[in-house]
């Protein structure tokens, strides 16, 4: 006579010593998925912080790097933000709602977190900490190559009866400066700022400032240096003085042009 | 109280609690389910009848395995359906078959329409004849076919449905849509 399933199925479970999967099991499961849904969306929130980071600071950064990391941080938080919406739709009750309404949620949810991380600092702290891969770092060596390319970043760390500046770039090389191409005005952005950027020429030893502004990472890590008041986005304001912005950008679109002509 | 009365007038998730400490009241369940669930297999699949005997008996020892996994939010019918379909689909990935929807024996009770599904074929005026409705299905999308057998021949709600194929609901009722115009087109052709 032909076994009944239901007799089947008993009898192996009896003779194999089946049991059911623990409760704890599911359960640690379960929490797995929403810790990993939770990490999968801040890991991607950071991404997009990064990349209004580099968005706000661009200025500061060459084009190749804005374009292959904007490009990389916009991927990277696609990424998690698939991963999360994966690891979401196993959830229980994930499946209710569609993939469309996750993906919206996910991006606002990334875009909203990504901006308070950046406003709160986090991912300019994170930048500036990650070394050469972080875009502060980037951004400080773009600025430190003046021989080649015209750009120095650098502080003012002393005047000398000569009348030149003594500054220190941002690889701790020190540089000196001779002011006599730019006004007067320019001049004293170096005192009110005392980090600065500028573009300029190298001539025997000499950089020569063709323009001048303040040096600024907008939402980088906060310094604090008990022989200065006042340090916000990388830079040391003792006044209200002129930003020069609109001299220095239209400066800076001639930059290859100054370092090939010695010329300002 | 006659013990076989006794468990048929227990619910699902009563025998559920109870299967955990006792596997006899397990195979009430596999009882309850056996004919259903084989009857399921049979629809969605065109494998031999051993093998559908092999999927069943899986089916019934992964419920039990995952006993302890039984969401009491969904009905414990919606549970094991789902169970049934994943283990179909994991059996033809195993091994490297299409999923081909199920050859009906014509005296079996395994073709029979809801009255939704015999409204719905008046709707595109289909005969109920079998022969032709089961070559229209054989030519046909496999997920619409899974929700037109789910729909119209199983009888679930698309609540249930989107349980059983963990899918929203919307997507559900637009795979029901999508598949009757599918089933009218392919229907047209056939005949």
């Amino acid at each position: 006579m032909k076994t009944s399933l239901k007799n089947k199925i008993v009898s192996q479970i009896q003779s194999q010593q089946l049991q059911p999967k623990e409760r704890w099991k599911f359960i640690v499961q379960e929490i797995a998925l929403w810790l990993g849904t939770i990490i999968s969306l801040l890991l991607a929130s950071l991404a997009a912080g990064s990349f209004i980071f580099q968005s706000v600071n661009s200025a500061a950064l060459p084009s190749h790097i804005v374009l292959w990391f904007g490009f990389i941080r916009i991927a990277l938080s696609a990424l998690f933000i698939v991963l999360a919406i994966y690891q979401v739709l196993r959830i229980a009750q994930g499946y209710k709602r569609s993939r469309r309404m996750y993906v919206i949620i996910g991006l606002l949810v990334v875009v909203g977190i990504g901006s308070l991380f950046f406003a709160a600092r986090i991912t300019g702290t994170i930048e500036s900490r990650i070394g050469s891969s972080g875009l502060v770092n980037q951004a400080q060596k773009y600025w430190s190559l003046p021989k080649e390319t015209g750009l120095l970043a650098a502080e003012l760390i002393e005047i000398t009866n000569d009348g030149y500046l003594l500054m220190q770039g941002f690889d701790n090389r020190t540089h000196i400066v001779d002011t006599r191409y730019i006004d007067r005005n320019e001049q004293d952005i170096f005192i009110d700022f005392l980090r600065v950027k500028t573009v300029g020429y190298y001539d025997n030893g000499i950089f020569y400032p063709c323009a001048v502004a303040p040096w600024e990472l907008k939402q980088t890590v906060r310094e604090s240096r008990s022989d200065y008041r006042n340090i916000r986005n990388g830079n040391i304001q003792f006044s209200k003085g002129e930003r020069n912005q609109k001299n220095f950008n239209s400066t800076f679109e001639r930059k290859t042009e100054i370092v090939r002509t010695n010329s300002c | 109280m006659d013990q076989r009365l006794h468990n048929s007038i227990m619910t699902d998730v009563e025998l559920v609690a109870l299967s955990l400490s006792n596997q006899e009241y397990f195979g009430v369940l596999v009882e309850r389910y056996e004919i259903k669930l084989g009857r399921y297999i049979r629809r969605i699949t065109s494998v031999p009848q051993e093998d559908q005997e092999d999927i069943l008996q899986n089916i019934f020892l992964k419920i039990y395995i995952n006993l302890n996994g039984f969401d009491k939010k969904l009905s414990f019918n919606s549970w094991a359906y789902r169970i049934a379909h994943n283990e179909v689909v994991d059996y033809a990935r195993r091994e490297k078959i299409k999923i081909k929807y199920g050859k009906f024996d014509y005296e079996d009770d395994v073709f029979t329409w809801t009255a939704d599904g015999k409204d719905f074929l008046g709707e595109i005026h289909a005969r109920e004849d079998a022969h032709s409705i089961q070559s229209t299905l054989g030519t046909m999308d496999i997920k619409y076919c899974e929700v037109l057998i789910l729909k119209f021949m199983e009888g679930y709600s698309y609540r249930e449905m989107s349980d059983i194929l963990k899918k929203p609901e919307g997507t559900i009722a637009t795979l029901v849509n999508r598949a009757k115009k599918s089933f009218k087109q392919h229907y047209e052709n056939i005949t």
